[in-house]
């Protein structure tokens, strides 16, 4: 068992640094028409890849695995992210977005595989100078012993400190705070984050570190 | 000599007006087209349309500019269905004619 989760652990790893070495996620869960698109993310709580492929430009579909750090739980789930609203403006665009994933849970300390999924509701505001994110979900795992629903929220700021033209890179400094009040941990109940947003072309890398001083470390690249 | 140099800045100025104006057929003002990403996926459907040589954009002013291929059209329809098709709004056409 310990062999398998190393594997797995550094299965992801080895993506994370092949997506890094291209360096270049809360940006948006959906591309353009009939592409693809490879999201890490790495945090306090997790590691994820998220693989989707965007048929239209309201809708993306994909793999979601992810490792959870302190339980060494592992997930496998395939999600849908679709967008419910855009607005479009000369200087500004607003979106909200729905995403969804059902998967099973391999759960380490148990060695049982569950049902385990996730509804959230993600709504942006972007000009070329200002970011707004607001972000809230709720999870539902198939445990008999505990709470098997948890809810939780975020919200990202975010200012551009030089406006970059097109196709030069682009530079974000950014601040997220999470609220998840079912964690058992007081310290994981509010969370914040300030971070740097990296973006050139296709690729995309976000850097922070939290109050708790652990590191947030996300890449994209669509193609 | 100041004579010349200002003849020959003048010609240049003119000239790169020229070019400036005649280096695109359609400029398409979009809107929601704020980060480089929005343009990118823009910038990808046009160029992958066959009847188009060459795109730029300008994100400042929300534009893109096509080069057509010589002696190719495209019409506004056309150009509408690809913008909303890349889940953006179409502001206005010009042409360059």
């Amino acid at each position: 068992m310990i062999v398998r989760e190393i594997a797995y652990l550094k299965s992801l790893l080895y993506v994370t640094f092949f997506l890094a070495l291209f360096c270049l996620l809360e940006a948006r869960p959906i591309s353009y028409p009939n592409s693809w698109t490879f999201m890490q993310q790495h945090n306090w709580e997790k590691t994820t890849l998220h693989i989707h492929y965007s048929p239209n430009a309201k809708n993306s579909i994909g793999f979601l695995g992810a490792y959870y750090e302190d339980e060494k739980d592992r997930l496998n789930a395939l999600q849908w992210n679709h967008l419910l609203f855009r607005k479009n403006q000369k200087k500004s665009q607003a979106n909200l977005y729905s995403k969804i994933y059902l998967g099973r849970l391999e759960k380490e300390i148990s060695q049982t595989n569950i049902f385990h999924g996730a509804f959230n509701l993600s709504f942006d505001w972007e000009t070329r100078k200002h970011f707004l994110l607001y972000a809230a979900g709720i999870e539902h795992t198939d445990e008999p012993f505990t709470d098997s629903n948890t809810f939780h929220q975020k919200a990202r700021i975010g200012i551009a400190p030089y406006v970059a033209p097109y196709g030069k890179l682009h530079t974000w400094l950014m601040l997220q705070i999470e609220h998840h009040p079912d964690d058992t941990d007081s310290d994981n109940r509010i969370i914040i984050t300030p971070m740097i947003r990296f973006f050139k072309g296709d690729y995309l890398c976000e850097i922070g570190l939290n109050s708790n001083n652990q590191i947030l470390f996300n890449t994209i690249i669509r193609f | 000599m100041k004579t010349l140099i200002l003849i020959l800045s003048i010609f240049l100025t003119s000239f790169n007006f020229l070019s400036a104006e005649e280096s695109y057929d359609i400029k398409i003002h979009v809107k929601g087209m704020v980060c480089d990403f929005c343009a990118r996926s823009v910038e990808k459907t046009f160029s992958s349309t066959k009847v188009v040589e060459s795109v730029n954009v300008d994100l400042d002013l929300g534009v893109i500019e096509l080069k057509l291929k010589e002696g190719e059209t495209l019409s506004d329809e056309k150009i509408k269905k690809l913008i909303k098709a890349n889940g953006y709004a179409l502001e206005s056409i010009e042409r360059n004619e």
